[in-house]
């Protein structure tokens, strides 16, 4: 099992279940990012351990969660009402993440990417990846770890 | 004048002369990227004492000159990877100078890199200052967020 998946499964279900009651359910393999709908919002996470939390979902999803979350009609959700949504979501599986990795550590404010274009984080490695379904449609959360080579050294590997 | 806006112009004509040797200036106009333009936008938090983020706003091709310079490689050899990485350093040097004039203790983030044509998106946070350069042709942008205080 990789790194937090089931305590990561257990609160995205939870997050999920109380904020929006909402079912999901894990899906094997990986979530397939598109160049063009995905979004993406994360947290960082820094101190005695650092690293980020990413939540990636279709916009289908982005507008059913938003519209669910603040009691919208359809359609009705804007930007900054999705970016609130997804914002709340993260910070919200994040800081129960983070209550499970060595203290002292500190929470950023989450940070988001519409458009499709995946948030990267260099000096880091994929630690886990959780993928599923929510209302017929994929998402997943990714934790992501610092590695250790500074980022001199893999200069001079270059 | 905007906060900070003295130290930012001072530590990114710094930076990118000490690490790139490239000389960027500040200038009056600001840096508005063209409608479909794929910007690279770097970003690290910054926690505890002060909370907000500290970004980094440049063309793509800016962004891949910088790359090819930092790792001695030719354009055609630098691939999306070490581009992010290039941005993701010179975001990290930035916002780690202006932490520096941060109240204490202040926690800095990894960098986030992400190629967008509309900007990363930071709920809950303000825009405290922003301040545009000129670099080879081209222009880029760093500003800097404060996180909202909670109601």
């Amino acid at each position: 099992m990789q790194f937090l998946e089931k305590e990561i499964q257990q609160y995205t279900h939870l997050v999920c279940s109380i904020l929006l009651d909402f079912e999901i359910h894990p899906l094997p393999g990986t979530f397939e990012r598109s160049s063009t709908n995905t979004i993406s919002g994360s947290v960082q996470i820094t101190g005695k351990w650092n690293g980020a939390i990413m939540l990636s979902l279709p916009s289908a999803l982005v507008n059913t969660l938003t519209e669910k979350m603040f009691s919208l009609e359809p359609g009705k959700a804007s930007i900054e009402d999705k970016k609130d949504a997804i914002g709340e979501m993260i910070n919200m599986i994040g800081g129960n993440i983070k209550a499970l990795l060595p203290d002292p550590s500190t929470l950023s404010t989450p940070l988001l990417a519409f458009e499709g274009h995946s948030l990267q984080f260099p000096s880091t490695k994929v630690v886990t990846h959780c993928h599923f379904e929510c209302q017929g449609k994929p998402f997943a959360i990714s934790l992501f770890e610092q590695v250790e080579k500074p980022f001199k050294e893999r200069l001079k590997s270059k | 004048m905007q906060q900070f806006e003295t130290e930012i112009c001072q530590y990114t004509e710094n930076i990118w002369k000490s690490i790139l040797n490239l000389d960027v200036k500040k200038t009056v106009e600001e840096y508005c990227p063209l409608e479909g333009e794929d910007v690279l936008a770097g970003c690290v938090h910054i926690s505890g004492e002060w909370q907000g983020v500290v970004a980094l706003d440049c063309p793509q091709e800016l962004a891949k000159k910088a790359a090819s310079i930092m790792f001695q490689l030719s354009e055609d050899e630098v691939v999306s990877d070490l581009v992010q990485d290039a941005l993701g350093e010179l975001t990290n040097m930035t916002g780690g100078n202006l932490k520096s004039l941060l109240p204490e203790p202040c926690f800095l983030s990894l960098p986030a890199v992400t190629m967008t044509q509309h900007g990363l998106r930071i709920p809950g946070s303000e825009l405290l200052t922003s301040v545009s350069f000129q670099c080879w042709g081209y222009k880029f942008r760093v500003s800097v967020l404060k996180k909202l205080e909670e109601s």
